[in-house]
């Protein structure tokens, strides 16, 4: 068995630059007056919210306003933006806050308030933490939508994980953002938010494990 | 002796995204790909962490739903319209 994976090898990891790099570009170029590279900016900041809404907050009625907020405020930033190269982090994090803001403002979960930035954000006495909407939800479309879009497997194995967890799968894992992004994102040191996605590794490859023998 | 530093498999579980993430030096890596060769339970697991990764990697590049891109698009298009 060949396992000689390392960073060079590895095509995930090698794509992190190069995601920044595009963002970059569309940001240049959108801010230089070309409408197409605008779209496709306030497109991807779009996708960017809902994927983040749905897969760490799991709260799907959130989603659309996550949405817009992405939307008005990347279109009201790319005039004024200095370094094209911290956008995307800007992106994220205005992403998480607008997440944040929206599950402050619930009026039906003061008593269990799930914590993006703790790993067991259910607040339980126990520390023990209850996979939300993103792993039991219904078959409203969001659901079905998260189904389609993420497999039920890979689906069912995120949600085993704590919502802290997830943020940190879905920004270096699925998203491609470098270890020192993701801190910026989201306010961890380096070192905590590589020790976060070891362990949330090591559980996603036990979930996997579970759904093969099921 | 292959003078390498010693890896047992706890070790190399607990160095394994470090190793995939290339935070390792050369002497480290070379180690872990040592006992890997010789310890299939641990090659299993390297080859299992790196699939868990694509996985992720893999669904993070589909598109999203169509009724969803549609609605981004509209926005977008009514956005840039009214400006």
């Amino acid at each position: 068995m060949d396992v000689s994976v390392t960073k060079r090898g590895n095509p995930h990891l090698s794509s992190t630059a190069a995601d920044g790099d595009v963002y970059a570009g569309l940001v240049r170029a959108a801010a230089a007056g070309d409408a197409t590279a605008m779209e496709q900016l306030l497109i991807r900041a779009q996708e960017v919210a809902f994927r983040f809404s749905l897969l760490v907050c799991g709260h799907a009625p959130d989603a659309e306003d996550v949405m817009q907020d992405a939307l008005m405020r990347t279109y009201r930033r790319v005039g004024t933006i200095k370094d094209p190269a911290a956008f995307r982090t800007w992106l994220f994090r205005t992403v998480r806050n607008a997440c944040l803001m929206k599950r402050r403002k619930r009026v039906d979960e003061p008593a269990r308030v799930e914590s993006l930035d703790e790993p067991h954000g259910f607040g339980h006495s126990d520390g023990t933490s209850a996979p939300r909407d993103v792993a039991t939800g219904g078959k409203g479309p969001e659901e079905l939508a998260l189904n389609a879009w993420l497999g039920r497997r890979l689906r069912r194995a995120l949600a085993a994980l704590p919502p802290a967890y997830r943020m940190i799968v879905l920004l270096r894992e699925m998203e491609g953002l470098s270890t020192r992004e993701v801190a910026d994102v989201t306010g961890m040191t380096e070192v905590n938010v590589k020790t976060r996605l070891h362990r949330a590794r090591v559980m996603l490859r036990e979930a996997l494990g579970s759904e093969d023998a099921a | 002796m292959t003078g390498l530093p010693p890896v047992t498999c706890d070790s190399l579980l607990a160095q394994i995204s470090a190793y995939l993430d290339g935070d390792l030096n050369g002497s480290a890596c070379a180690a872990i790909e040592h006992h890997a060769a010789s310890c299939a339970a641990c090659g299993r697991v390297i080859e299992d962490f790196r699939r868990t990764t694509g996985l992720c990697r893999t669904a993070a590049t589909a598109p999203l739903p169509a009724d969803v891109r549609a609605r981004a698009r509209a926005r977008v298009l009514e956005l840039l319209k009214r400006r």
